[in-house]
């Protein structure tokens, strides 16, 4: 059976055997991360649908995600020394991530501009899982400061916002796609005509 | 490569980033908070405005008009960024946001225009009527989280009181929109029906079930 009812009474349980409410900053910070997983699904979809070669990478992160879970589930300052083995995270993937950004960028124009989330459908729901991963980065820290989540953790996350930026931007590209740049919206009468006539 | 700079400057990895003003705050400070709902809320209405684009017949001035709203979201997130009590003067000046209440007043209008052709609520309608309807519906409810997130910070005086109200504003024009783009592509939103429990006790098998 997949419900289990044990968590009927507000509580789960960490990797440790513990038990703790769900409103506890660590159910906080995973499920941030799992919100960020689901979004990277969807954006793997429509990068799939469109062949645009970031599928590999968004898989990997996936799993990266998976153990970033993990080490968020088993408490630094509370588990068995098996237990932080079995879920350390490692520097390696931040360094992955750090070659992969530069490789996009690398073909991407240089940004002059505040760009919008925009460019098709694949570069929006990027742009939606970048804002997500920050939101997942946010909800962490005070996991981390609480040595509760390691430090690797959360550079990771700090690098995954960056390398969804690149990989929004490339998808743009790769569609052929603009992507809309901000512009200082006019005050005043002017501008309310403006757009009026627009929405015509 | 020479001389291009690097998109990730490291300076955030141990859990700090920078206001407009200079000074650094850990990432989980209110206003970070309130900024990165902002930011998502850009995001979410980037992924309507794109279903918008492609359902395309009956939603091109909505399509326009969200592009606006991510522009003017931009400028919330600098006033947001500038804590009103802590700033200079020519800063606060620069970020000041909506002090003629004109960015609301578009929202206004923009959303009567549309009411006048929706049929009357007369249901709870539930978040549904095709993709770039119910995508409006999940920046509606994203719109309310930032809201939610930027009225303590209002009420503080940290930012400008009109930036709550635009952002009050904006989840009215987002539930209209997530209506109307249903209405444009001919789909029906789903209403509210009480779901009524089986009448079978816990424990009995799924197959007992109606």
């Amino acid at each position: 059976m997949l419900y289990t009812r044990t968590g009927d009474r507000g509580e789960s349980s960490l990797y440790n055997g513990n038990r703790k409410p769900k409103t506890d900053q660590i159910f906080e910070a995973l499920g941030a991360v799992d919100e960020l997983n689901s979004s990277i699904g969807i954006a793997h979809h429509y990068c799939n649908k469109v062949g645009n070669g970031l599928v590999d990478q968004l898989i990997e992160i996936q799993c990266n995600l998976q153990d970033i879970g993990s080490n968020i589930a088993t408490p630094r300052n509370d588990s068995s020394e098996t237990q932080l083995r079995n879920t350390a995270f490692d520097e390696g993937h931040i360094d992955k991530l750090e070659g992969w950004i530069d490789t996009l960028d690398s073909q991407l124009p240089p940004l002059r501009n505040f760009i919008l989330p925009s460019g098709g459908e694949a570069s929006v729901f990027l742009h939606q899982a970048r804002s997500i991963c920050r939101r997942a980065e946010r909800t962490t820290i005070p996991v981390v400061e609480a040595n509760e989540a390691d430090e690797t953790v959360l550079k990771y996350l700090n690098r995954l916002s960056d390398y969804l930026f690149a990989a929004a931007r490339y998808a743009a590209k790769k569609d052929e796609l603009e992507e809309n740049v901000y512009k200082k919206a006019k005050s005043g009468r002017e501008a309310s005509v403006q757009t009026r006539s627009l929405s015509k | 490569m020479a001389g291009r700079p690097k998109i990730y400057t490291k300076t955030g990895d141990k859990g700090t980033s920078a206001l407009f003003t200079g000074e650094r705050r850990p990432k989980d400070d209110v206003v970070f908070d309130a900024l990165g709902t902002n930011d998502e809320l850009s995001s979410f209405i980037g992924l309507a405005r794109e279903f918008c684009l492609e359902q395309g017949a009956g939603v091109q001035g909505m399509v326009n008009q969200l592009e606006q709203i991510q522009c003017l979201l931009q400028d919330i997130g600098a006033n947001i960024a500038t804590p009103r009590d802590l700033a200079t003067a020519p800063r606060l000046a620069r970020t000041e946001f909506d002090s003629d209440g004109q960015h609301v007043q578009d929202l206004e209008s923009w959303i009567d225009t549309m009411d006048q052709e929706l049929p009357p609520l007369t249901a709870f309608i539930l978040p549904s009527g095709g993709k770039a309807a119910a995508a409006l519906h999940v920046a509606r409810s994203v719109s309310r989280r930032t809201e939610r997130r930027v009225v303590p910070l209002a009420q503080e005086q940290r930012v400008d009181k009109s930036v709550a109200i635009y952002l009050n504003r904006l989840s009215d024009y987002l539930f209209t929109c997530g209506r109307y783009a249903a209405m444009k592509a001919d789909r029906a939103e789903v209403v509210y029906k009480k779901p009524r429990p089986p009448r079978v006790k816990r424990g009995a098998k799924t197959d007992d079930i109606e």
